[in-house]
């Protein structure tokens, strides 16, 4: 290993370090966000604040939020504070950017410091599906009103790149030759990707549940004020939407990885499916999300039953991608813990 | 022109299956348990017979072989290695056999596999094999050879091929004089409808 | 967008959670006699049931990842030994097939019905779809007011012109058009069921493909020391599966001779120890070629022949001895595979000399590759030959090999065998290249020759892998088709203004009479799947068309469209 290569390597953790602090401070202002919404508002206020703004030829959405409008909460009586919340969530938002982008260069230089695709070992992993998490968080917030999920997300990736750099934390080095090929890169990618969108598919079904549920309370008992966190989110009808579309955008990604990690495996092993835990469990994930997709067109299951389908695909996807390399062991084992 | 190993007519050979049990095949296995294959001769009718494609090799005196020497007589071919537990068992049965056909112009060749030089020697020595055997490294051509007709597929096996080169019959799994001396005779009574005499 | 969709239990398992609202209509009913059988065909093929099917297969996979299972497992030890372990629930276990998930009756009963429901659901949508395709474009409804994307002015141009530029601009974006005296019926999205179908479709070529490598196909393993050749006859190998319809004595023929074994490790860095190079080096013969070629084979480099493929996925040392028996005659000589224990290569292996006289030898041994000695006994500091020795102990007696029962070459078989003996004790003696272990009394030697390395291949033929493959693009494309693309229509009509008709938007008498025959011009827009039809679609027909009216008076219509948009 060359000089430049160890100095590529100290870069890396440097800006992975700078990550973390700054997306924690965006954790910090995204809760306060939240938490003042969710103490100053009732649902009626947020369902008008978050309603889209129909763009002139009728077709994209756009958010008040992504326009750089000021947020109409007509109801809320105290203005000031009303735009203390907006501060706050815009304050989120540009943080997130700036964690995202020094993940970004996190991973650059990760990959620089080893001369290959920075995704070779688990510690990697868990650091470019951060990267792939914020990306798509972010590609999402651009055209669709999804501020409500940026605390979870960020949250999640706060999660992730502590668990990476405590835990699963590898020097930057060779990969074993087994892993040396482009389908690592193509497989390892995609299904990485996929990881990222569906984290925002899977943080959005949450809070549809949450959010779904509180309108059929108000529905039941409309004279009743809620208030509370799930009061302060979009509309359930918006949150399933965004779901639904991470998980249509998602599902042929995943598919995409699974068949890439079939190709690697018969390039490698001589058999492009073995029921090794790996792909086992990337198969539990597809499976039910083809049941999700599949409810998402049925009566009676839309909704509601369709998206816990959806959330136990992500339990499957993080199970595969945590559980599956921690506790069992498999051809995959090599990957280093 | 009528051989009989044991008193018994040629015609009652017919289709034999030799129940050579279970543990037929030797194997190197990792895992502990030896490979079970079928014990099974394969007789195989004149018409349907396939050519053995000629093949040479080193035999363990350092001699050259080549198949094609032996054209015009009864081949028979045995597969062995002195790691394989089966093939000891049927190392003497091997040995009394080509004995008794020598003078009828039967020929026996050993195809030596996955061993070494060494060890098959010192295997030929303690069973006190005449016969030559093809060293282990220029075995897999004979191995291939058998291919278009039937392949070996297992330690031990024996082949006999008849005058015209082709393969008449294989057997898979350790074998008995008796069998082998019946199997023989058939393929040489074959050949008194022409000539029994080596055509060379 | 508020449009009820109407997804009855026949809509069929699709991926296009938005067909319903095509135009499925309700299955007529049941003749008599067949009510029960149609009643269950229609049960299994419904959008239910196929959901519940799936999540009961993805259920169903779940044991066969958490259980040790028989041929798939690394371990092919992994079921015997978790029975050990667990003695009273094993027995169980197998009874209920989980140590066999994949291929249980339960598990293939949930496959084999959720394609019987999805073939069942697919094959009438594939009829359905061949008559869609056929059909022209359906006529604007009455009141193109209630749609979601609805515009509407006045003009005075003429409406053939009009009509004609609608059709014109609409046509160059693909859409199916039909042009008639007064509207425009237009199109588009008709490769969205079509690539949905592909999808299901291709679901059961996969399948085609699985079964054609699991019947016909084979694998097999085989551990080759340096200088060693392989011939592709079933003989030859380690470990041979077949399948059911495999032909064993119809293999590839080729042989190969494993010329050169190479690995590097990192001596340095990050990780050292860890192996960064495999590079096996081999003289391939191919059947009827004369001529031998040289070829080499890594990991994901695999050897490829005819189909059938040599994976190098493993590798290990043999170290090269010679024994010596009683009488002074070499009675084995060459390399002795030795299988790996640990990252350090720290190996074990036996040596087997069972025509040695008068007594048969066996030696038994750890081979170091690097070797130091610690507390708790010789041990290995690097995986690659720093200082190679091999530690022996050696037995005399019967190796039990002359009653033909078959054993493994790795282990021996003790019971008629004795350990030799030195002053009482077991001998045990390092040996380092060059060095040799003599018996006592003159029953034999072993010296060390030298250290070779074998490699482990995983052959693998599988005639179906083309058709999996073919059918695994076709899903990917079929998928991805069939959620990214949007079926939606667009219709443009043009009717005379009546007196009688209440002109909406139109507040200005005088303009109106400037012309005497003004038109009420209408764009629609429909998506017939859960997404919006791509955004600025309707616009640029709007700019096109005001290109030729002029702005036209006012938008009637803008404020419904907008609200419908904010309840999305």
């Amino acid at each position: 290993m060359t000089v430049d290569n160890a100095s590529f390597a100290e870069i890396s953790n440097g800006l992975v370090y700078a990550s973390i602090a700054v997306y924690a401070l965006a954790m910090l202002a995204y809760a306060a966000e939240t938490a003042r919404r969710a103490t100053s508002t009732n649902s009626n206020a947020v369902l008008q604040g978050s309603r889209m703004i129909p763009s002139p030829a009728g077709g994209a959405r756009m958010t008040p939020d992504q326009l750089g409008l000021p947020r109409a909460e007509p109801t809320d009586p105290r203005p000031k504070a009303a735009e203390r919340t907006r501060v706050l969530g815009a304050v989120g938002t540009s943080l997130t950017v700036l964690a995202f982008t020094l993940s970004v260069g996190g991973v650059a230089a990760r990959g620089l410091a080893a001369d290959r695709a920075p995704w070779g070992n688990m510690y990697e992993f868990v650091l470019v599906c951060g990267v792939a998490a914020g990306g798509a968080y972010l590609a999402f917030l651009s055209r669709q009103p999804v501020r409500a999920l940026g605390v979870w997300i960020v949250g999640l990736i706060l999660l992730a790149l502590g668990l990476a750099v405590t835990v699963l934390y590898t020097p930057a080095g060779d990969l074993v030759p087994v892993l040396d090929s482009y389908w690592l890169v193509i497989h390892v990618a995609a299904a990485i990707t996929g990881g990222g969108v569906l984290t925002v598919g899977a943080v959005a079904s949450g809070l549809f549940l949450l959010r779904h549920r509180l309108e059929r309370l108000n529905a039941a008992a409309p004279d009743a004020r809620r208030r509370g966190y799930a009061a302060s989110l979009p509309p359930a009808k918006t949150l399933e939407q965004v779901a639904h579309t991470a998980h249509m955008f998602a599902f042929p990604i995943w598919t995409f990885a699974v068949i890439a990690g079939a190709i690697w495996a018969e390039n490698s092993w001589g058999r492009y499916w073995g029921w090794d835990p790996k792909e086992t469990w990337a198969f539990i994930t597809w499976v039910f999300y083809a049941a999700y997709l599949h409810a998402q067109a049925t009566a009676g299951w839309r909704g509601v039953r369709a998206t816990w389908f959806a959330l136990a695909g992500y339990a499957a996807f993080l199970f595969n991608f945590f559980g599956v390399n921690l506790w069992i062991s498999g051809l995959h084992s090599y990957a280093g813990v | 022109m009528t051989f009989s190993v044991s008193g018994r007519g040629i015609n009652a050979v017919g289709t034999i299956l030799v129940a050579v049990g279970a543990l037929s095949a030797c194997g190197v296995n990792t895992g502990g348990s030896p490979t079970a294959t079928r014990g099974v001769v394969d007789e195989v009718a004149v018409d349907d017979r396939i050519s053995v494609e000629p093949f040479t090799g080193t035999l363990l005196d350092g001699k050259r072989f080549d198949s094609r020497d032996l054209a015009g007589k009864v081949v028979v071919y045995n597969v062995w290695g002195s790691w394989c537990a089966p093939c000891r068992s049927e190392a003497a049965n091997l040995e009394q056999v080509s004995q008794e056909t020598k003078e009828l112009g039967v020929q026996f060749v050993g195809v030596n596999v996955r061993d070494n030089d060494a060890a098959a020697r010192a295997f030929e020595d303690r069973y006190g094999i005449a016969y030559s055997s093809i060293s282990t490294d220029t075995s897999g051509k004979a191995l291939l050879a058998f291919g278009p007709a039937l392949p070996p597929s297992a330690v031990p096996s024996t082949m006999i091929v008849d005058a015209e080169g082709r393969l008449a019959v294989r057997i898979i799994g350790p074998v008995d004089a008796t069998t082998l001396g019946t199997l023989i005779s058939d393929t040489l009574a074959e050949a008194t409808d022409g000539t029994a005499e080596p055509a060379r | 967008m508020t449009s009820v969709r109407n997804v009855g239990r026949n809509a069929g398992p699709s991926l296009a959670p938005d067909d319903g609202k095509q135009d499925d209509r309700e299955p007529r009913r049941a003749r008599v006699g067949w009510g029960w059988f149609r009643w269950i065909w229609r049960t299994l093929t419904s959008m239910r049931t196929a959901v519940i099917l799936l999540v009961l297969l993805a259920l169903a996979a779940i044991p066969g990842s958490l259980f040790p299972q028989r041929n798939v497992a690394t371990d092919p030890a992994a079921v015997d030994k978790y029975a050990a372990e667990n003695p009273n629930l094993a027995p169980w276990l197998d009874r209920i097939g989980f140590f066999d998930a994949y291929a249980s009756p339960w598990f293939a009963a949930i496959y084999v019905l959720l394609l019987v429901s999805m073939t069942g659901c697919v094959l009438p949508r594939s009829l359905r779809l061949w008559r869609a395709t056929r059909t022209p474009p359906p006529v604007a409804p009455r009141n193109l007011a209630r749609l979601e994307d609805h515009h509407g002015w006045e003009t005075d141009r003429e409406a053939p012109m009009l009509l004609e530029a609608a059709a014109r601009h609409l046509r160059k974006r693909r859409f199916r058009v039909v042009v008639t005296a007064t509207e425009v019926r237009a199109e588009r999205g008709y490769l969205r069921e079509a690539g949905n179908l592909t999808f299901h479709l291709s679901l059961l070529v996969l399948l085609v493909g699985i079964a054609a490598g699991k019947l016909f196909g084979f694998e097999g393993r085989v551990a080759i020391a340096e200088g060693g050749t392989f011939a592709n006859d079933r003989s030859q190998y380690d470990v041979f599966t077949p399948s059911a319809w495999t032909d064993v004595d119809d293999l590839e023929s080729l042989s190969f001779r494993l010329d050169e074994f190479d690995v590097d490790y990192q001596v340095a860095g990050a990780n050292p120890g860890q192996p960064t190079d495999f590079t096996a080096k081999v003289t391939v013969q191919r059947g009827n070629d004369p001529t031998p070629s040289q070829e080499t084979v890594q990991p994901n480099r695999p050897l490829d022949i005819n189909e059938t493929k040599f994976f190098l996925t493993g590798n290990g040392y043999a170290p090269v001895v010679t024994v010596r028996d009683g009488r002074g005659e070499v009675v084995f000589t060459g390399p002795v595979l030795f299988l790996p224990l640990d990252a350090n290569n720290s190996s074990e292996g036996v040596v087997k000399a069972p025509d040695a006289q008068p007594t048969q030898l066996a030696f038994e041994g750890l081979f170091l590759p690097t070797a130091d000695v610690g507390p708790q006994g010789p041990y290995s500091m690097f995986p690659d030959t720093l200082d190679p020795q091999l530690f022996l102990t050696a037995y005399t007696g019967d190796l039990g090999m002359g009653d033909g029962v078959p054993q493994s070459v790795f282990a021996l078989d003790r019971d008629e065998l004795s350990q030799v003996e030195v002053d009482g004790q077991p001998i045990n003696q390092a040996l380092s290249v060059g060095e040799s272990l003599v018996l006592p009394d003159g029953q034999g030697s072993l010296t060390f020759d030298g250290v070779s390395r074998f490699a482990n291949f995983q052959i693998a033929y599988d005639p179906g892998k083309e058709i999996t493959l073919a059918a695994a693009i076709l899903i990917l494309v079929g998928l991805t088709s069939s959620l990214a693309i949007r079926r939606r229509r667009i219709w443009v009509r043009i009717l005379p203004c009546t007196n009688d008709e209440p002109r909406p938007g139109t507040q200005d008498e005088s303009e109106n009479d400037l012309s005497g025959k003004r038109s009420l011009i209408e764009v629609a827009g429909y998506s017939l799947t859960r997404r919006q039809a791509p955004p600025g679609e309707i616009g640029d027909l709007l700019a096109a068309l005001k290109g030729l009216t002029g702005p036209g008076l006012v938008d009637p219509h803008a404020d419904t469209a907008s609200h419908k948009e904010t309840s999305t």
